[in-house]
């Protein structure tokens, strides 16, 4: 079976300050990534990359993403300079959620696909007005919620069917994104050894089924410390191990908490 | 240069200055400050005295939502509160890039602003202050009829600050819980080595060789137009030995500048010398130019 490369975590609850609380005990907790939203107005425009940067200041080697939906995008060009302005103050850890601005709506890859193809055209310097700078990383990473969407990776929902049932979906990176309410699931699951090697069964089938590299947990409101501390220590570890490393690891929630420390990343 | 500009802000914090101002810039060859709000967003988190502060910021080219929800975000860091003074925008390519007519360009800052003093974004702005940006009688009268700070830029000597306070105060009407106000960005630069600060005085005159490009319309004698202008221009700029500078500024505070935003960046200048530059800002001049305010 396939393992994760990455564990992501974004917050339920969009308020700066939370989410950049979120992002500082994510990255002492050994995440690789944060995925940061708004705060988005009545109007819909949002300034993410505001909230971004503060992260990216925050912090030191958690990747830093940024989820926009399509309908606070129009702007284009703004968003270009944003983005690249996010890169350079993160010293390249930029990355690139689209999505609806919609849990429930499926992106249309139409114009997801124009809108990247428009933002490397800015930065590519093609236009007859060059955006300055440009992004540090020779590419910001981008996926699209609910694609595919050509050039990107994808993100995908954990279904209770685990998403065994979803076809593997076209080129590029795959996402899984766990919703808060079964982002608790699984942390509740680590209190005890049974729970907790089902729901790690039911991830890991989901990734395998999937071929997801990232697993993207939402945190739920209110729960944000605990939840960090046990899907840094407990969920991510088990993972990523290989296949017959798992077994050991779930045997005992408390070993595997020591074991965790040192488990080889 | 983001990382250093952060290192910047914190520096100037801990030299005692009150407010740490960033422009905003497009297109530019030495590629600074295209999104403002999130460059100050990466510096404001480490500020806990000085409030972060964008100016001028080209108001035209941002919605009103898009800068409220970047001021919640700078507020969310839990630095001071934050200062955005709003600027018309002077670039026509910088307008068109985003749809806005230059001959639009007051009807669409107008718009934005009073839709940001409309009350609908008031949670998202909390206690940021908003400031207006520059000189012409119509921007101060501006600021003024909505009880706004204005801030004048650097080309306003003791003269074109006691102008505006006149102006301002011709029309100003006062607005619940905002201190009536006005600043001036100025070019600083303290050196007493004559050599040295002539370098500083010709990487002064080429920034603005660069930017004057923007405002310089037609063909006609085009460049001798803009050394001139770069000439005018650079003069403003307050320069030389501490007392001097003290001086200039101090002439500044009595023709009724409450704030003064001290540039001391200019393009492709030795961060080490800005460093010099501020640490003599802070020891030499700022003391003595807070008794003159007092």
């Amino acid at each position: 079976v396939k393992t994760i490369e990455r564990v992501l975590l974004a917050a339920e609850d969009t308020r700066v300050r939370s989410q950049i609380t979120l992002a500082e005990a994510a990255e002492a907790a050994g995440i690789e990534g944060v995925w940061v939203t708004g705060p988005a107005t009545g109007h819909g425009d949002s300034y993410a990359t505001a909230t971004a940067a503060a992260i990216a200041s925050a912090t030191t080697d958690l990747r830093v993403g940024v989820v926009l939906g399509l309908a606070m995008a129009g702007d284009v060009l703004r968003l270009a300079e944003d983005l690249a302005v996010l890169d350079h103050c993160s010293s390249g850890r930029a990355e690139l959620c689209l999505g609806t601005g919609s849990a429930s709506q499926v992106i249309d890859p139409v114009r997801a696909e124009l809108l990247l193809t428009n933002l490397r055209t800015c930065w590519a310097g093609d236009r007859q007005i060059a955006v300055t700078p440009g992004p540090l990383q020779p590419a910001i990473p981008a996926v699209a919620h609910g694609g595919p969407v050509a050039g990107t990776g994808t993100v995908v929902e954990l279904d209770d069917g685990a998403g065994t049932d979803r076809p593997m979906l076209g080129a590029g990176r795959v996402v899984l994104y766990v919703r808060p309410e079964r982002t608790r699931a699984v942390v509740a699951a680590a209190d005890d050894r049974a729970t907790l090697a089902d729901a790690v069964r039911r991830l890991r089938d989901a990734v395998g089924a999937t071929g997801a590299r990232d697993l993207l947990f939402v945190v739920p409101r209110g729960d944000g410390e605990h939840s960090v501390e046990v899907l840094g220590a407990v969920i991510a570890p088990v993972l990523r191990a290989n296949e017959d490393e798992v077994a050991d690891l779930v045997l005992d929630t408390l070993k595997f908490r020591r074991a965790a420390v040192t488990f080889p990343r | 240069m983001y990382r250093d500009t952060r290192a910047e802000m914190t520096r100037a914090e801990q030299l005692g200055f009150d407010t740490v101002w960033v422009g905003e810039h497009h297109f530019s060859y030495d590629g600074y400050l295209p999104s403002p709000i999130s460059g100050l967003a990466f510096g404001a988190g480490h500020l806990r005295s000085a409030r972060p502060a964008a100016g001028v910021l080209v108001l035209p080219m941002h919605t009103p939502g898009r800068i409220a929800s970047g001021i919640a975000a700078l507020r969310g860091t839990g630095c001071p509160a934050p200062r955005l003074a709003f600027g018309l925008g002077y670039r026509d390519d910088e307008l068109r890039s985003v749809g806005v007519d230059p001959k639009d360009r007051v009807r669409t800052y107008v718009r934005h602003l009073d839709e940001l003093l409309g009350g609908e974004h008031d949670e998202e702005l909390g206690d940021a202050q908003l400031w207006l940006g520059g000189s012409a009688e119509k921007m101060v009268a501006r600021a003024a009829r909505r009880g706004l700070p204005i801030l004048v830029p650097g080309n306003n000597g003791a003269r074109g600050v006691a102008r505006a306070v006149d102006v301002y105060a011709e029309h100003l009407t006062p607005r619940s819980g905002v201190r009536p106000q006005i600043g001036v960005t100025k070019e600083v630069w303290i050196e007493d080595d004559p050599r040295r600060l002539e370098e500083v005085r010709q990487r002064l005159m080429s920034m603005w060789r660069h930017y004057s490009t923007y405002w310089i319309e037609g063909d006609d004698n085009r460049d001798t137009r803009r050394e001139q202008v770069v000439a005018g221009i650079s003069a403003k700029a307050v320069m030389g030995s501490a007392e001097c500078v003290l001086d200039e500024l101090a002439r500044l505070v009595e023709a009724g500048a409450s704030t003064v935003a001290c540039r001391v960046r200019f393009d492709s200048t030795d961060s080490a010398r800005v460093t010099e530059n501020m640490h003599r800002l802070a020891e030499d001049v700022l003391p003595k130019l807070r008794k003159v305010a007092a």
